[in-house]
């Protein structure tokens, strides 16, 4: 009798009022502020306004934090973790700074603490806020003005987006990992395949997958141009959530989980943009150029211009001179100045474990950065002793944070250096000034690490 | 939070034709800690312009000159995709960039020049005749009200606006006055919600 889409269903449970424009203003459940922030709150206070709701507000200091000693950050950098703390203090929210065991990117922490929930709505001013989707929760990235709305009321005007779905069915092969899927899927779609969408991931490609490996593909879903992915909740989604520390407890838990068993699109939904895909035949992926849609398999090759018109040539070419690259060159040829693992894309736990089981078969043949995403992902990586394959192949163990991935703590890609990152964005100086980027999996980066060329990891395992 | 309404603008128009310009071309991150107040004046595409100047590129050198009327961009497709920052947005406003045409926009950075009166129009002709049109225009005006681009040569373009963002931008977006007005009403489903989704309502950390 009901034939709703997922996001019918969160978009729904969320509405507190409908303007006759077609808006409706949405209730928030969870909004996290990082430390890159600041404006939100200097709107508030311009306003002379209060915060709503501090106990649904969190602060996670993530993208100013050092990740590492001995990297210079201006003054001006290490000043502003100090505002996030004063703005929780004097508001009175609870937030995870510096020394704090809950420390870490805000869309690593948000999970882990079972903050993120299935069925809540969930904002932050960062664009990868769409990750938490992959709880069956509808989380979408929010800019300053919107923040200080959200502090101020709880709540957010809307226009609903369409509803996409991508069913992918089949089983990822040997050394194809969820980051290669969503690569491959932003190279399909393309940037701007999914703007005024929301993606919802579905099929038994995606239900075969760990919680950290859908949290990288709702990840990347902006990369796609959509407003959030998202992901329904199932037994893993559930699994992963208990004993968490804000995972309700008692009669509660029972009420919850009750709730989130059906939190799915119907079978009869109907979506403006339904597609099925065999993921079978994947290989590990790669991008080549500043778009996070010039991705291409490992065994690929950069483009060739000839069949080009001439607008696309023309911007192929100045990605092309940008990258230093030049037509046809085999992926695999291409060396590499440095790697970094780590970001709100890949830097779990899973990540970790993945990138280490490669990395004890060689030693670093470029400088090679390990952050990961939490201080508890940090502790249960050296409990595994993770730390120590890392530091033997020669790679450096840092502290958590967004580090390298956006390049605002110091830690930057040297002009004109090429990088493989785990991260999510290969745009022009995404990592520093004319640095260059080259997405991959944790299993490539750390391949390519020993190689110190882009490499196939299935060479490796 | 709060800007002068937006209607009608008469300015020039500049071409910068290429798709999926995202918002740290528009801004580096590098910039981000300055506040609204500093502004980001002179820092408008500040490492693409250095980038294109390596290139021998066409002068760029209308992007930070000031300008007693609007300016107007005309971008590609794709226009401030990636990251939320706000300050791309600021950056256009505070280089006397009024409006962006383009053929399609990032949904977050679409949200964030509503919410500072940048007006964005996505224009779905053919791109050639907007480009051959548009480009260099040293006399374009825009009503919004009426969903009209005129170039000096009278060639009238209709553009599609959504009535949310048409309204907010018309009225300088009060929004925030007018959801402070629907506490009772916001009240209502948090208690609501209480009861539904306590979990959500009332987050408990265990001991």
């Amino acid at each position: 009798m009901s034939t709703q889409t997922l996001l019918d269903k969160l978009w729904s449970a969320h509405v507190v009022d409908s303007r006759s424009d077609g808006s409706d203003l949405l209730y928030v459940d969870r909004h996290y502020v990082h430390d890159a922030c600041s404006q939100g709150f200097d709107f508030l206070d311009q306003a002379g306004l209060s915060i709503r709701r501090p106990d649904l507000t969190f602060g996670m200091e993530d993208h100013y934090i050092a990740t590492r000693s001995g990297i210079d950050r201006s003054d001006k950098v290490i000043s502003l973790s100090g505002v996030l703390a004063s703005n929780a203090q004097k508001h009175g929210f609870s937030s995870y700074g510096q020394g704090s065991p809950n420390q870490g990117i805000v869309h690593v922490v948000g999970p882990e603490l079972g903050l993120t929930l299935p069925g809540s709505l969930i904002v932050c001013g960062d664009s990868h806020t769409a990750t938490h989707g992959a709880f069956g929760s509808l989380a979408f990235g929010v800019g300053a003005s919107e923040i200080a709305h959200v502090l101020a009321t709880q709540t957010l005007w809307q226009r609903k987006p369409k509803a996409m779905r991508l069913r992918l069915d089949g089983q990822l092969g040997l050394g194809v990992t969820a980051k290669d899927l969503i690569l491959y899927l932003i190279g399909q779609i393309g940037a701007r395949g999914g703007t005024g969408h929301v993606i919802e991931y579905a099929g038994s490609a995606i239900a075969a997958l760990s919680m950290e490996a859908r949290m990288t593909i709702s990840n990347m879903s902006i990369e796609a141009g959509a407003k959030a992915g998202i992901i329904g909740s199932d037994t893993t989604t559930i699994a992963y959530l208990q004993d968490r520390r804000f995972m309700p407890a008692g009669q509660e838990a029972l009420r919850a989980q009750q709730a989130w068993g059906d939190l799915m699109s119907d079978s009869d939904a109907l979506f403006d943009h339904d597609q099925s895909i065999d993921v079978s035949a994947l290989e590990p992926t790669i991008t080549w150029g500043t778009s996070p849609q010039t991705a291409v398999a490992i065994t690929g090759f950069v483009p060739a211009l000839d069949a080009l018109d001439t607008a696309e040539r023309e911007q192929m070419v100045a990605m092309m001179a940008y990258m230093g690259l030049t037509p046809q060159t085999p992926m695999q040829e291409i060396a590499v100045d440095q790697v970094f693992i780590g970001s709100c894309t890949n830097s779990r736990i899973e990540d970790l474990r993945l990138a280490a089981m490669v990395a004890q078969k060689g030693r670093a043949k470029v400088p090679t950065l390990v952050v990961p995403g939490s201080v508890s992902v940090q502790q249960q990586a050296q409990a595994e002793g993770l730390d120590q394959i890392f530091k033997q192949a020669g790679f450096q163990w840092a502290n958590p944070g967004c580090s390298m991935c956006v390049a605002m703590n110091g830690d930057l890609v040297a002009p004109g250096k090429r990088c493989v990152s785990t991260s999510n964005r290969n745009f022009m100086g995404r990592q520093g000034q004319g640095s260059r980027t080259h997405l991959a999996s944790p299993l490539t980066a750390s391949a390519s690490a020993l190689t110190g060329r882009l490499t196939d990891v299935r060479e490796i395992l | 939070m709060r800007f002068e309404a937006v209607n009608h603008l008469k300015g020039p128009c500049y071409p910068l034709p290429i798709d999926n310009i995202d918002t740290d071309q528009i801004i580096p991150a590098r910039f981000l800690h300055r506040s609204r107040k500093e502004g980001f004046k002179g820092l408008l595409f500040h490492d693409f312009l250095q980038q294109q100047a390596q290139n021998a590129a066409p002068d760029f050198q209308w992007v930070h000159a000031e300008s007693d009327v609007p300016k107007m961009l005309l971008a590609g497709e794709n226009f401030g995709c990636g990251s939320s920052r706000e300050h791309a947005v600021w950056a256009l406003l505070d280089n006397g960039f009024k409006v962006v045409v383009a053929k399609s926009f990032g949904d977050i950075f679409y949200g964030n020049a509503t919410n500072n009166g940048l007006l964005l129009i996505r224009l779905t002709d053919p791109w050639p005749v907007v480009l051959q049109s548009l480009a260099q225009n040293l006399s374009v005006q825009v009503k919004l009200d009426e969903q009209t681009l005129t170039t000096a040569d009278d060639h009238v373009y209709d553009f599609a606006m959504d009535e949310f963002f048409k309204n907010m931008l018309l009225n300088g977006a009060q929004e925030i006055d007018m959801t402070l007005r629907l506490g009772e009403k916001i009240a209502a489903f948090e208690q609501t919600q209480a009861q539904r989704f306590p979990w959500l309502q009332q987050p408990k950390a265990r001991t």
